[in-house]
């Protein structure tokens, strides 16, 4: 090993051998540890809730799919424009699956429309005349 | 240094850690620090001196040893749920996080240190033989160089790991390990040269 080498091992080992100050325990970063603890904990648990719930949101819709398919359209509350292909235009409520005029009468219902012999979970949406009128 | 001695310097022991005054379980503690606040507080205790002190060693009596020491406690309790035992010590682990915390402090500082060099070294026509001069003058080279060579030459030097619980540190090769040492060293060689 060179002279140099040898120097620089010697002043590593001065500087490794300084003595250092004396380390107590701070107390105030102790404090700041909790904190960040507790705040952190908050994080994991904030974000282990919303996984959870995409999680059993994705399980219903998994469920409904596999036990049948999709059949009525639910859950919509609010106004849909049905334009004819004169340009004539409607607007009408929707509640649930149902189709209300601008007097509250069912004019009809949503509908998803599949291929034949498909499930139907996917199509076009079509609107049926009310079996009530 | 043996192995033998290595590897008791990276375990933790109540002979090391007088002050325990019992021996820990030390990965009991970590999964319990993961979900119990008390046993979080205590691994800083366990690990404070340590810490502290290789902080100390590469910043110098600086006043921001403590906002270095403190945030990378803060920084394990982050990132200590997502911690996973790989067989490496879980001090090993500390000290990657002190390292990083340190380079990005000496990131910061070597442009200062490159000035503090050379002015010392314009204002010495020749070698001092003062070795606390001389220590200091290593200590300002350090900080001169690219952190990736400093936090290598102080875990060898100053920490005494060997090249493969440097390469644990860090999470690179042993080789990467051997040649930023061998490239910190020439670089440290030609800054102290008179």
């Amino acid at each position: 090993m060179s002279n140099q080498s040898d120097r620089l091992d010697d002043l590593f080992s001065e500087l490794r051998a300084e003595p250092l100050r004396p380390v107590s325990i701070d107390v105030t970063l102790e404090d700041r540890i909790m904190k960040e603890f507790s705040s952190v904990r908050r994080a994991r648990q904030r974000r282990g809730r919303v996984a959870a719930g995409i999680a059993a949101m994705a399980l219903v819709i998994g469920v409904a799919g596999a036990a049948g398919g999709f059949e009525v359209v639910k859950g919509c509350f609010g106004d849909v424009e049905l334009v004819a292909p004169n340009g004539e235009s409607s607007t009408l409520k929707v509640q649930g699956n149902e189709l209300f005029d601008e007097q509250g009468n069912a004019v009809g219902e949503l509908s998803i429309t599949a291929e034949e012999g498909e499930q139907p979970t996917k199509g076009r949406i079509t609107v049926e005349p009310s079996k009530r009128n | 240094m043996d192995t033998e001695s290595q590897m008791v310097a990276m375990t933790l022991t109540a002979e090391q850690e007088p002050e325990l005054g019992r021996p820990v379980d030390e990965r009991v503690l970590i999964d319990r620090a993961k979900t119990d606040p008390i046993a979080l507080a205590e691994l800083y205790r366990l690990h404070n001196q340590a810490i502290s002190a290789h902080v100390t060693r590469r910043v110098g009596s600086h006043a921001d040893v403590d906002d270095l020491v403190a945030e990378t406690f803060l920084t394990m309790v982050r990132y200590l749920p997502r911690f996973k035992w790989t067989g490496a010590p879980f001090r090993a682990w500390l000290y990657r996080l002190a390292t990083n915390q340190v380079n990005r402090w000496a990131n910061r500082k070597r442009r200062w240190a490159v000035e503090q060099l050379r002015n010392d070294t314009a204002g010495q026509s020749e070698p001092s033989g003062s070795g606390g001069h001389d220590v200091e003058r290593l200590r300002l080279a350090m900080l001169t160089l690219a952190p990736r060579y400093q936090s290598v030459l102080s875990l060898h030097y100053m920490e005494e790991m060997s090249v493969a619980e440097i390469a644990q540190v860090l999470g690179c090769r042993n080789g990467t390990v051997k040649s930023r040492l061998s490239r910190g060293r020439d670089a440290l060689r030609r800054l102290l040269e008179p």
